[in-house]
């Protein structure tokens, strides 16, 4: 094949991928999350996180297939938010924001990182524990400002109560103003709403997301941050990688 | 003077505004981080068999007199140590490794274990983790 | 961003416990799969199920307790504290039957799985690496000696594993016969651990039925063969057995037997019992013979003082020496560090307070609930373990208490004659007090092609078998030795027995091979008595000296003494000594005559003066003042002897 016709294809193939409505199926499942994350409220216990899911995974049916809607749809709204900044950033079309809206719209990627995280750490199992130790300590240090941090987003110590304030409050109000605010649309479009549900229905249908069981030695963080634990093996100054973030979302 | 517009104004008082929250903010949580932390003492049994003893925010490490009481939280990042591997403590999240003096072996931590400071009281021990 | 997604594969597939690097498929942490199907629905109607069933252990609910709800259970291993999970594994958060059950391990505790049921972080984490370098997984000795034996190795102690057996003839022959008495060897069947049971792991020792877990465990067995010989499969036929096996330190002497029934016959040797060559059929009188499960015929002997009493093996052999100190060892000597005096001593002994024990002991005494206030514990000599069945009172009076009979057995200080005196210094205290062990000589071992075997290590199958002929066995006192101690360098005199004096021929991979070897094994046969043994049947005996049996005399022609010995069994064709005789008569062997390297048979020189007593007891009686006087200071009496005596030349 010769190479233009090679480069032909290979813009064919990203145009095909990224052609899809990357920001229609991210709103689209966005909405499905906090719609489930409603139902799922109801049987979930703050005080006793891990008890009341274990709970739940035994005894309640319905409830499972919300958890496994809201864990999917969550999923799906964080790929399909980092493509559709992708899919932007290719086409060149970030311009179109206001400095305003642009400022709120990339402060709110540390949000969205924020309430993934949460929702991992509301689990309360061996898993989450860790993972707001480590959380705990890469906010505490954050300079000057790091303690303050640390507490206003996580709380005290053991308790879980703040962490769960901040994953509904920062999803569906902050979030949502955000989205609605750089996309100037109210809700997601029915059609891209609708295949967006039955595909998430159906993997979770088929699919429960693991609770940790209290025993297995194996502690790890949520997959798109196992990488990042992969680095922090690696690399014993905790504080470069912060830098680096820092600069990634500088340069952003 | 000069004249501003109506928004331009709401502006800069809006902005100035933020410095005052951000101090009334910080002093806040710094108060009631403060609070919580001097507060934090545990009074645990002192009768702990020789050898390490796992409790959830510390390792006690016993060898027949004399006691040495470590926090459990891992220098590097703070995941809570809660096994031992051939002779070093070991840490779940990243693989660190401390010999029983609470030193760095091995892994991406640097810094030693904390070692905490304690009294006794009678047959009990009092642990302060700050 | 592509660096990212890199690392996040390997941190996700790749990373295992404590963030070490492993394999994705072979990953033995990950007990279950991450991504659990849902499409299980429960096999439980909402009626049947009520949230007060499930109770929470470790912080949540466990779903095993909806349908297996068991008894019989000790209190450290309760399922209301510990759940089901925590040992049997599975899916926890599920109510599908197989949805549950996938991943599950029926009978937990094998070697192979130890590490991730008994021995979780949570549990007993310290315990299982001691078990994996203990002797009694590893049976270093063993391969090592046989190795040795069949001349595939030039020395009898190289640090061995029995897994790593290959297809060598010492290795081949090895599988076929011994290669099943090892910890690793896994506990596949029901049931409790008898005669016939080898291996299992932590269940070997620790697994306990009671007699409403055997019965629920037989009519269970009964029902399920039932239902698969029914027409129709009905799982409502199955008689499910409520009374779940215990596990505890109730540690009984059964435990043992299985394995230590065999090699060094030691369990039995303990009870008395020594192993005869007649079958079942042959024998008559039922009393003084047992038969074992194996078909193995034995007669009644003496057995030993502290069987007795009511002592079992545990109440001598500790945790730290049966599970081993996580240190490899090459032979079973070396990993045991109890010894005679460290309870029965005449001198003051090390004693531990109950503060100063180390947390394992500790929690043993807590559950025997055996703690005395002001009461020590005494302390071992080798690697200063505690003995905590023992304590010492404020009068310095020393007592052990059994496990299972929970007596308090005062333990006695050794006798006058064993400490006094310069002329037994260097014997062990088993030297004088063993009763008497089992001696095997004209053993024939040689490989067939066509018959079947088994092979233990890999349990299956095989063609062709090793085949052993054994031609004697006999009961009689113990033939001595040296034992040079390696660290110190002090010499002991100790018991030794026929290990072996064989011959392997027909070899599995040359026909044509042939091996001889006359070699002597130390051995602690576990027949102590009380009294000990007479000066004559060691220093008047042929076969303590190491000749064999046969008429030893001394002559005595005027004024010149000199000793005879006429052997009972005709000299052997491959090394003109008699068939049961590790050394000549007066002589020495050069070549490495035993199964270690620390050990040798007496030299002339010894045999000499051992046999310079016995010319003296042909004519002073044992319990005549000279022959008192002569343990004090040998030398002394030998230079004011009377005319009348005749000193062999």
């Amino acid at each position: 094949m010769n190479p233009e016709r090679k480069k032909y294809r290979i813009q064919f193939l990203l145009e095909w991928f990224f052609a899809r409505p990357l920001g229609q199926i991210a709103f689209s499942s966005f909405l499905i999350a906090v719609v489930s994350g409603i139902f799922l409220a109801i049987p979930f216990d703050i005080k006793n996180p891990y008890d009341s899911i274990s709970l739940i995974l035994l005894t309640n049916p319905g409830a499972v297939f919300f958890r496994n809607l809201h864990y999917w749809s969550a999923q799906v709204f964080f790929i399909s938010t980092i493509l559709h900044i992708i899919d932007h950033f290719r086409r060149k079309t970030e311009k179109k924001l206001t400095n305003g809206v642009w400022l709120r719209v990339t402060i709110s990627i540390f949000f969205m990182f924020f309430v993934m995280i949460s929702g991992f750490i509301l689990k309360g199992d061996a898993d989450a524990e860790q993972a707001l130790r480590i959380l705990k300590s890469l906010f505490e240090q954050i300079p000057f400002i790091g303690s303050t941090i640390s507490y206003s987003f996580l709380g005290r110590e053991r308790d879980y109560q703040l962490i769960y304030v901040h994953h509904i409050a920062i999803a569906t109000i902050i979030l949502w103003i955000v989205i609605v605010e750089h996309s100037k649309i109210l809700w997601a479009e029915i059609k891209v709403f609708v295949y967006t549900l039955i595909f998430v229905a159906i993997i979770s249908f088929m699919f429960v997301p693991s609770l940790h069981d209290g025993k297995s030695p194996i502690v790890k963080g949520p997959w798109y941050f196992v990488g990042l634990q992969e680095v922090l093996h690696w690399i014993s100054q905790t504080q470069l990688v912060l830098i680096f973030i820092f600069l990634l979302f500088l340069f952003d | 003077m000069k004249l501003v517009s109506r928004r331009e104004f709401f502006k800069n008082f809006f902005i100035s505004l933020s410095l005052p929250l951000a101090w009334i903010w910080y002093s806040t949580t710094r108060r009631s981080n403060e609070v919580s932390i001097h507060t934090k003492k545990t009074v645990i049994d002192n009768d702990f068999p020789n050898g390490i003893t796992f409790n959830e925010n510390f390792i006690v490490i016993k060898q027949n007199s004399s006691i040495k009481i470590f926090s459990s939280k891992c220098s590097h990042l703070g995941c809570r140590i809660k096994g031992t591997e051939q002779n070093d403590l070991v840490c779940p999240c990243h693989g660190s490794r401390y010999n029983f003096n609470g030193d760095v072996v091995k892994g991406p931590a640097q810094n030693s274990l904390k070692l905490l400071e304690f009294k006794r009281d009678g047959n009990k021990l009092i642990v302060y983790e700050s | 961003m592509f660096v990212y997604l890199i690392l996040t594969v390997i941190g996700f597939c790749f990373r295992g416990e404590n963030w070490e690097f492993v394999m994705p498929w072979y990953n033995p942490a990950e007990l279950t799969p991450k991504f659990k199907p849902t499409i299980n629905f429960s096999d439980l109607s909402n009626e049947e199920l009520a949230e007060t069933e499930f109770r929470q252990i470790l912080g949540r609910r466990e779903g095993c307790i909806a349908c297996h709800q068991m008894s019989g259970f000790t209190e450290p291993h309760d399922p209301e504290k510990i759940g089901c999970f925590s040992c049997h594994l599975g899916n926890a958060f599920t109510l599908n039957k197989n949805a549950a059950h996938k991943g599950m391990i029926l009978i937990p505790g094998n070697l192979s799985d130890a590490k991730f049921t008994c021995g979780t972080s949570q549990c007993h984490p310290d315990i299982v690496p001691r078990i994996n370098n203990s002797i009694m997984t590893t049976m270093s000795g063993v391969v090592s000696v046989d190795n040795f034996v069949f001349e595939e190795s030039t020395s009898p102690s190289i640090q061995s594993h029995v897994k790593d057996l290959a297809g060598t003839d010492a290795d081949s022959h090895l599988r076929n016969l011994c290669a099943s008495c090892h910890l690793g060897n896994e506990k596949i069947e029901l049931g409790p651990i008898d005669e016939l049971s080898r291996g299992g792991g932590c269940n070997a020792c620790h697994l306990n039925y009671n007699k409403d877990a055997i019965e629920q465990l037989n009519v269970y067995i009964e029902s399920n063969v039932k239902r698969l010989k029914a027409i129709e499969y009905k799982e409502q036929m199955v008689d499910f057995p409520r009374v779940h096996p215990n596990l505890n330190l109730q540690i009984t002497s059964d435990h043992c037997f299985g394995c230590h029934s065999r090699s060094g016959r030691i369990s039995t040797n303990y009870e008395g019992w020594f192993e005869t060559l007649p079958s079942e059929q042959e024998i008559a009188d039922k009393k003084v013979y047992r038969t074992l499960m194996d078909g193995r015929v034995f007669r009644k002997n003496k057995p030993d003082v502290h069987f007795e009493k009511g002592m079992e093996c545990l109440d001598c052999h500790l945790a730290q020496e049966v599970m081993g100190d996580g240190n490899l060892y090459l032979h079973k000597e070396d990993q045991v560090k109890i010894q005679c005096i460290d309870c029965h001593s005449n001198q003051s002994s090390n004693k531990m307070s109950f503060d100063e024990l180390d947390y394992e002991s500790r929690k043993i005494v807590d559950l025997r609930k055996s703690r005395r206030e002001n009461q020590d514990f005494l302390v071992t000599e080798k690697s200063e373990l505690p003995l905590i069945s023992s304590y010492i009172t404020s009068s310095n009076e020393k007592y052990l208490i059994t496990k299972t009979s929970k007596d308090s057995l005062p333990l006695k200080p050794p006798a006058f004659v064993c400490t006094e005196g310069k002329a037994h210094q260097r014997l062990s205290c088993n030297s004088c007090h063993n009763e008497w062990v089992s001696h095997c000589v004209g053993c024939h071992t040689e490989y067939n092609p066509n018959d079947d075997g088994f092979d233990l290590l890999s349990n299956k199958d095989i063609e062709g078998s090793w085949v052993e002929h054994a031609a004697d066995f006999y009961v009689d006192y113990p033939v001595f030795g040296v034992k040079k101690d390696s660290k110190s360098g002090k010499e002991t005199i100790d018991t030794f027995i026929p290990g072996m004096i064989i011959t392997i021929d027909k070899m599995k991979n040359d026909k044509n091979k042939k091996i001889f070897k006359r070699l002597f094994a130390p051995t602690f046969s576990h027949t102590i008595n009380k009294k000990g043994r007479s000066c004559k049947s060691c220093h008047n005996n042929s076969l303590a000296l190491g000749y064999g049996k046969g008429e030893l005399v001394y002559q005595v022609n005027g004024k010149a003494g000199s000793w005879k010995f006429k052997p009972k069994y005709e000299n052997l064709e491959d090394d003109n000594l008699p068939k049961d005789a590790w050394i000549g008569f007066l002589q020495t062997r050069n070549e490495i005559s035993t199964t270690r390297t620390n050990t040798r048979p007496f030299t002339v020189e010894e045999q000499k003066r051992i046999l310079l007593v016995g010319a003296c007891l042909t004519c002073h009686d044992e319990k005549s003042k000279t022959s008192m006087e002569s343990l004090y200071d040998f030398e002394k009496l030998l230079a004011r002897i009377s005319k009348k005596c005749v000193l062999p030349n």
